[in-house]
């Protein structure tokens, strides 16, 4: 699905010029559920972020589905975004002017789907996480683990070969959090790529394969055999 | 504690620049545009209030209304009015003046130089208690022989001002040479006054000789009447006297067949100190000695200058509460260690007030910097910010805390009513900035407001480009006006100038006539056809109309096309109107009409005038039957805005004031230099005076053009400082809206896509602002056009062009922003929570 070679990330504020990832080398299929962990700072956000194409590497070569994008433009990487990528993230960035129903039918909206399809894949997709009863809401009248759900179902909707997911269990419960972890397998065992950035080995657990972030270098990578 | 305050006034002020900028700078600007408006206003409605007594000094003004005919309105009154009127009502009047201007020419060394000079009754500085600078007041008019000139006058014949006994000689006073002696010297007097007065002699009825109908006369208006009353509140009682005299006891009664005197003349009295904004709608501006205010324009100012106020304060309000997010958590911690809501509100206005005397500052900078075009857009005022009228600086001072109050009062009281909990409360993470509502509202407001100036502005410029560009009937180009022909004493040779004049290259042709365009001495007179309809014989009704005479070639110089029959030419001897001494003889002669004229006189077509015979009653000339000759388009010799009266033309042969020599040459310079030695031989004591009739012409909107030009240069501040307000919002909102900007984008909104959500938030409150404005507009507009006799349509089209103008600019300011925002990475948009 994607391969980084040498990928390096520096940040060049006034004085400080930080480092925060340096020569990453990972490849990664489809169909995998990968974790990505490591010590806050590390730059685990910075990675998933080049990895969704909302920010750019410094140097090295990005592969995706074999074209190397590192130095595409901002447009061209919209458009492999908008029909590849599905986000999720920690504190749900839901539109706060927006019902639940349109913060989910935002992902089509971009993506030139007719109106009447627009409802269909929306309610489909609510129902799916549960929070159809909702959706006439506001995210405010929601709570967080409903309000995950919803960020959940905008990640799905456009039907991305890929989901990425920044510490999508950081602002909720445990019971909350075990909830969108069974809803990231299920969607995994549909056949969804999913790379999350997670701080609990629990959570870690349910990916096929761990990648452990140091100072923005990969120190160890673990596989687990398929149950 | 206020200085803690100011502190974080201070440093609010620096840290957001952006604001602060538009803030100070658009508040700047709209106090520097008030300002400049009440120094116009003030001066305006100031004028003559400087005179001692001005409440009690008035002057009267004749209002000719016939039953039918064109009516008749002059800020001028008969010779006999001003004895009549203080015998009839001695118990309200104290004194009373008359004032007759002219111009003469001041022979000074070997040269002649032409003034204005003021006639009046030795009475003058009893009604008129005018500053000297030397001399008497209660005997500088005794002797007839007596001058009293201003500082200027001095200054400019003498070099100096102590003056006295030194002699002026004119020429000519009733045609003869007179030297009269200095007797008092006045001070300048300032400019905001109906009349500027350098020169005064005394009316001496033997000066008049020469123009009987100057002074002895009840019905030629040529002089100025003014009363000075006992007191303020005598106007009233003094004008229903005056209205019982000329109903009872005037000579005026014989005229009037059926109804009262009153119904057809007036004698309106109007107090001095309104002669210069109120006597247009009183009784025109006919005869008015200085070019008129008009009340009008002072409204249409006040109005502009409130708007342009309002704008500025809601770019404040608006960009305070905007900031009321950024401010908010300031305003929490105030709370939380025991700041009282009064005590936050307190602190927010006195920012505020901090910014405006800031932003007065710099207006008065600004006010500075315009002044010298302010005043000679205003054609030659002298208004100025006198720092040492205390006063008038704190009013200034007072009115900028005002706009601070106005502007502060509701983001004070918003921002203070933040409960410090919810602001704190860590994860509230878009606790959008409130009042998003209002802001819209006030958003509206101002586009409402920039979008009916900016429709007024394009009507107004319409209509005065209109009225310039029409056609006058006659041509303008290459055309020079010789003044003072008959200021010689009627010793100039006419023939012998016409003809050296002739013989230069470059005339093409001269001619000598009474008015020449822009001038208009509004002589009228009855007129009526000797056999009209079918009955032979029977008289027509008589018929009011303007008179002009000329001389032949007249129509050729101003290339006048003639509709029918012809011009008058020397081949016809006939066509001079003679007028015989005879009592009770008529003379004859040929005359020429407008199509106005024409059709009043009952012709249907002007064919069908030639060669009929109208009888005109002037006057002063006495009776003729005149043959009509020809019939010409309507012409304007005055501004449109007074429309077109019914006139005839008729040719007589005796001093003209003026000759027109119409001129094929580029190289003018040559041409004046030329004509200025014929006209030194021929008439080597009168002082040579020329214009140019494309000038003349240009003079007569040039006033209004002005005031219009101002009218304009405002409405384009407003708009100015409203889209400085709005793109601050709009810089604001990017940046508020910066999270849902990423958010959009990472779910794969284009550049495009987010510009055109920002472009459309703000396109909404503009589109609805038209809904306001255009209905305001229209009425305004429909009235302001109603004062014009020729005008423009109100057509939509300035409507549309108006929204789309101010559509435009709002995109213009906005898109920016947005695309700014648009293009940043959408990760830098969701990093900070
Ligand atoms: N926009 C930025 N400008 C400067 N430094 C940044 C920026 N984003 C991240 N960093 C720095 O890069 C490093 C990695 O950050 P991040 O990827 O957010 O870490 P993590 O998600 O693992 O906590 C940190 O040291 C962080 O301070
Ligand atoms: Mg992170």
């Amino acid at each position: 699905m994607l391969k980084l070679h040498n990928l390096c990330k520096i940040y060049q504020t006034d004085e400080v010029e930080t480092t925060a990832l340096d020569k990453i080398n990972i490849q990664i299929e489809k169909g995998e559920f990968v974790a990505i962990m490591g010590p806050s700072g590390c730059g685990k956000s910075t990675l998933l972020n080049i990895i969704g194409m909302l920010d750019s590497p410094s140097s090295g070569e990005y592969y995706f589905l074999g074209d190397e994008i590192a130095h595409a433009s901002e447009k061209q990487l919209a458009n492999i975004r908008k029909r590849n990528i599905g986000f999720i993230f920690q504190s749900f960035n839901l539109i706060e002017e927006l019902t639940v129903f349109e913060n989910v039918e935002l992902a089509l909206l971009y993506n030139d789907v007719p109106a009447k399809e627009r409802k269909e894949r929306v309610t489909q997709v609510l129902d799916k996480v549960g929070i159809a009863h909702r959706a006439k809401h506001m995210p405010s009248q929601l709570s967080g683990g409903q309000q995950q759900r919803v960020a959940v179902a905008r990640a799905l909707v456009a039907r991305p070969a890929m989901i990425l997911a920044d510490e999508p269990t950081g602002n909720l419960d445990s019971a909350h959090g075990e909830e969108v972890m069974q809803m990231l397998k299920t969607l995994n065992e549909e056949g969804s790529t999913i790379i999350m950035v997670t701080h609990s080995p629990s959570h870690a657990d349910y990916a096929r394969r761990t990648i452990n972030l140091f100072d923005g270098q990969v120190v160890t990578e673990m596989h687990r055999a398929a149950e | 504690m206020f200085k803690n305050y100011l502190l974080t006034a201070f440093r609010n002020l620096l840290r957001h620049r952006l604001f602060s900028a538009i803030n100070i700078v658009g508040l700047a600007i709209g106090l520097a545009s008030v300002i400049l408006i009440i120094l116009f206003i003030r001066d305006e409605i100031g004028y003559d209030q400087w005179i001692v007594d001005s409440e009690r000094i008035v002057r009267v003004h004749m209002s000719y209304v016939p039953t039918d005919g064109e009516p008749f309105e002059t800020v001028k009154s008969a010779g006999k009015i001003r004895e009549a009127f203080s015998n009839d009502a001695p118990e309200y009047v104290e004194d009373s003046v008359r004032l007759i201007i002219s111009r003469s020419n001041l022979i000074r060394s070997g040269q002649s130089f032409s003034e204005v000079v003021f006639y009046g009754d030795n009475s003058f500085f009893d009604v008129f208690d005018l500053p000297f600078l030397h001399g008497d007041k209660k005997t500088a008019m005794n002797d007839v022989d007596n001058v009293i000139i201003s500082e200027t006058i001095a200054r400019k014949y003498f070099g100096r001002t102590d003056v006295i006994g030194e002699t002026l000689t004119f020429c000519c006073l009733n045609d003869k040479e007179a030297t009269v002696k200095i007797s008092a010297v006045l001070k300048d007097m300032p400019e905001n006054t109906h009349f500027d007065l350098d020169i005064m002699l005394v009316i001496e009825p033997s000066r008049f000789a020469f123009a009987p109908n100057m002074l002895d006369t009840w019905s030629s208006v040529n002089v100025y009447t003014y009363f000075k009353l006992m007191h303020a509140n005598d106007i009233a009682p003094f004008q229903a006297k005056i209205y019982d005299w000329l109903n009872e006891k005037s000579t005026f009664i014989q005229f009037v067949s059926e109804g009262k005197v009153t119904d057809i003349l007036k004698y309106k009295v109007m107090s001095i100190e309104d002669i210069h904004l109120k006597a247009i709608a009183h009784t025109g501006n006919m005869g008015s000695i200085k070019a008129l205010g008009d009340i009008k324009l002072i409204y249409a100012y006040s109005s502009i200058a409130i708007l342009v106020l309002v704008i500025a304060c809601i770019n404040f309000m608006n960009l305070a509460t905007a900031r009321s997010n950024a401010r908010a958590r300031e305003v929490a911690l105030r709370k939380v260690v025991g700041a009282s809501r009064s005590q936050v509100a307190t602190q927010f206005i006195s920012e505020s007030i901090f910014l405006c005397l800031i932003s007065f500052v710099l207006a008065l900078a600004l006010v500075e910097l315009a002044m010298p075009f302010y005043n000679e857009m205003l054609g030659g005022k002298q208004l100025a910010l006198e720092y040492s009228n205390i006063t008038f600086l704190f009013l200034l001072v007072g009115l900028s805390i005002v706009v601070g109050l106005l502007g502060g009062t509701y983001p004070a009281f918003f921002l203070s009513s933040f409960r410090p909990a919810l602001i704190l409360k860590a994860n509230q993470s878009t606790q959008q900035g409130g009042g998003n509502n209002i802001r819209t509202y006030l958003v509206i407001f101002q586009f409402a407001a920039s979008i009916c100036l900016v429709i007024c502005t394009a009507i107004v410029f319409s209509q005065t480009n209109y009225a310039r560009n029409i056609d006058l009937g006659y041509s303008v180009k290459g055309k020079l006006v010789l003044r003072n022909i008959a200021a010689g004493g009627g010793n100039l040779d006419s023939d012998a100038l016409k003809n050296r004049l002739l013989s230069l290259p470059m005339v093409t042709n001269v001619a000598y006539s009474s008015d020449v365009p822009s001038d208009d001495h509004n002589n009228n007179a009855g007129f009526r056809r000797l056999s009209a309809g079918d009955v032979a014989g029977a008289m027509g009704e008589r018929i009011f109309l303007n008179y002009y005479s000329m001389d032949i070639d007249f129509m050729e110089s101003y290339e006048i096309k003639i509709l029918a029959g012809r011009a008058f030419s020397s081949d016809f001897p006939s066509d001079t109107v003679a007028f015989t001494e005879e009592e009770g003889a008529i003379g004859t002669g040929a005359i020429i009409l407008n199509e106005s004229a024409a059709r009043k006189l009952g012709f249907d077509s002007p064919d069908k005038a030639i060669g009929q015979v109208i009888r005109g009653s002037m006057a002063r000339l006495g009776d003729a039957d005149m043959t009509i000759i020809g019939v010409i388009p309507d012409i304007y010799f005055r501004s449109i805005k007074f429309g077109i009266r019914p006139s005839v033309y008729f040719r007589r042969t005796d001093r003209f004031s003026n000759a027109t020599i119409k001129f094929t040459t580029n190289d003018v310079p040559t041409l004046i230099k030329q004509v200025e030695q014929i006209w030194n031989e021929v008439a080597p004591m009168v002082p040579f005076r020329y214009e140019f009739v494309n000038e003349l012409i240009k003079a007569q909107y040039a006033d209004e053009q002005a005031k219009y030009k101002l009218f304009m240069v405002f409405s384009v501040l407003a708009i100015i400082i409203a889209c400085l307000g709005l793109y601050g919002l709009a810089s604001f909102t990017a940046e508020q809206r910066t999270k849902e900007i990423g958010i959009r984008k990472t779910f794969g909104a284009s550049v495009a896509d987010i510009i055109l959500l920002l472009v459309w938030q703000f396109s909404k409150p503009v589109l609805i602002s038209n809904i306001i404005a255009w209905p305001v507009a229209y009425y305004f507009m429909k009235d302001y056009l109603s004062g014009f006799q020729y005008r423009i349509n109100l057509g939509p089209e300035y409507f549309i062009l108006a929204s789309f103008i101010a559509l435009v600019i709002a995109w213009f300011t906005i898109t920016w922003h947005a695309a700014r925002v648009a293009r940043a990475k959408p990760v830098n948009a969701l990093r900070y929570e």
